[in-house]
């Protein structure tokens, strides 16, 4: 009995947590069911079939699909810059020795901690002052060294075996060989889950776009969708799943490399 | 596997379904047609002569239809026709008569008002669908080279256009051979699914790289991407 009242909580939670996205979905084929001024769901359930906001988004508004493959640069760029710049980074703050290596890792945690408010008027005048506001370089660069992915490839890199290095510092003193060769290949499953963890973050990004791009032909869709400007409430429903739709894939891709990099991150 | 083969099945699709509404959307398409520069027909003065009951010649003014000498092909003149689907051009004889400066005056075939093309970034034919602009370079530069004018600049930027175009080309072909090297490279295994639609995604990419941009002469191709009246009537339109 105590069982059976328990999966029935479960299940609850599960279905409140996938509501929204349920809600979305169903209304995006739905015809009539969104109080257009008040952005309200009239029903629970749509009264038609209706693909009338996926039409007019995809074929009647072309700045939604030049927004979408915004979204993909910006996205894929910034993952795989990011990840470039995090392995070497990780393997100095977890292999190297020298002064000053856990304060500066200190810091890199605290501006890991910082809400991304804090650090926005710094890059706004940084990327001002550098003329790069309004240029893909405005949200690319200050993403690319974003520390989150740097910590969890650190506290990855901290568990691997040490007698793996001395016995690899044997073989070679170059340490990029050490890196490439050794390394990496380790951290196959670990660096698989950040690229998900960072792609569905820069993905979802809304205020860098906001702040740092005025025009629109450069903003990604998720900007786009948050202001939902110059669109009616079915076509954002309808965007907003075409807009799941990657995430859903990349998650089918790497599901597994997600649950073994978080297991073995101890996270 | 079969998780993993879902995905690969969604991203192919998916990603195919965007890239063709894209490459394939109205507005995109728009950038495709050939740019024109339009004039109406208006009332000019010209100078005349009458002779009087003395039988003297007195200069005088009369007010006729005129068009500027741009706008004629021979005894041809495009006028536009501007409905709900777009601009599309009509074919119009026209009688001339006399020239004053840059203007000549219209006996018969185009009435006062109507838009006649001027200038076009590229040749164009009847029945074509046109996007009409303000008179630019790329307008002005065509334009001087049908009418055999010579303008400043010009041969400097012709060949500015063919080294563009053969950087492109080469540009083109060492892209097409990485992307068929990275798809025997990594597309193996689990992804060997994603060999098919990513060179399938890129030969699109490239036709239509193809087709927006330099390499075949404007009037070689289609007016539309998928219409198959208007290629049919282009494939007449070939020598062969």
């Amino acid at each position: 009995m105590k069982k059976i009242l328990g999966k029935s909580i479960l299940l609850l939670c599960a279905l409140l947590f996938l509501l929204p996205i349920l809600l979305t979905v169903l209304h995006s084929f739905g015809t009539q069911s969104v109080d257009a001024e008040n952005f309200r769901l009239t029903s629970l359930v749509p009264s038609g079939f209706s693909l009338v906001g996926y039409y007019d988004l995809l074929i009647e508004h072309f700045y939604v699909l030049r927004n979408f493959w915004n979204s993909v640069f910006y996205a894929c760029s910034i993952t795989c810059l990011n990840i470039v710049v995090s392995v070497p980074a990780a393997y100095a703050f977890s292999q190297a020795r020298f002064k000053g290596k856990e304060l500066l890792f200190f810091f890199y945690i605290m501006l890991m901690m910082m809400p991304l408010q804090v650090t926005l008027l710094p890059n706004y005048i940084g990327l001002r002052d550098m003329k790069l506001l309004d240029t893909p370089f405005a949200i690319v660069l200050p993403s690319v060294f974003a520390p989150f992915s740097m910590f969890l490839l650190t506290q990855y890199m901290k568990g691997l075996e040490q007698s793996y290095m001395e016995a690899a510092l044997l073989e070679t003193k170059s340490v990029f060989r050490i890196m490439l060769q050794m390394i990496v290949p380790q951290l196959r499953t670990c660096i698989l889950a950040v690229f998900v963890f960072v792609f569905a973050e820069y993905w979802n990004m809304v205020e860098q776009a906001d702040i740092y791009l005025k025009k629109e032909t450069l903003k990604p869709l998720s900007g786009l969708l948050a202001i939902g400007e110059g669109l009616t409430t079915s076509e954002v429903l309808a965007g907003s799943v075409i807009f799941m739709i990657p995430i859903v894939i990349l998650y089918l891709y790497f599901h597994d490399s997600l649950e073994v990099g978080l297991e073995s991150m101890k996270l | 596997m079969k998780t993993k083969k879902a995905a690969n099945i969604i991203f192919a699709v998916f990603f195919t379904v965007m890239l063709l509404l894209t490459l394939f959307a109205k507005d995109l398409y728009h950038l495709t047609l050939p740019k024109v520069a339009v004039e109406k027909v208006t009332r000019q003065v010209f100078p005349a002569e009458v002779t009087g009951p003395d039988g003297m010649v007195y200069e005088t003014r009369r007010t006729v239809p005129a068009i500027s000498k741009k706008a004629l092909h021979g005894d041809i003149v495009y006028a536009v026709n501007e409905t709900e689907d777009g601009a599309f051009l009509v074919e119009n004889f026209v009688t001339t008569g006399e020239a004053l400066e840059d203007i000549i005056e219209i006996k018969g075939g185009v009435l006062t008002g109507t838009k006649v093309i001027i200038g076009s970034d590229r040749q164009i034919g009847p029945g074509q669908q046109v996007l009409i602009t303000e008179w630019d370079e790329s307008v002005a530069l065509h334009t001087a080279r049908e009418l055999g004018e010579d303008m400043e600049g010009y041969a400097a930027e012709m060949r500015n256009c063919l080294r563009n175009d053969i950087f492109y080309i080469v540009g083109v072909v060492v892209a097409s051979v990485v992307v068929v090297l990275l798809c025997r490279k990594f597309c193996k295994g689990r992804l060997r699914l994603l060999k098919v639609p990513v060179l399938i995604l890129w030969c699109i990419l490239v036709c239509f790289f193809l087709r927006a941009t330099i390499v075949l002469p404007g009037e070689w191709i289609p007016d539309k991407l998928i219409d198959w009246d208007g290629w049919k009537v282009n494939m007449e339109r070939y020598p062969f």
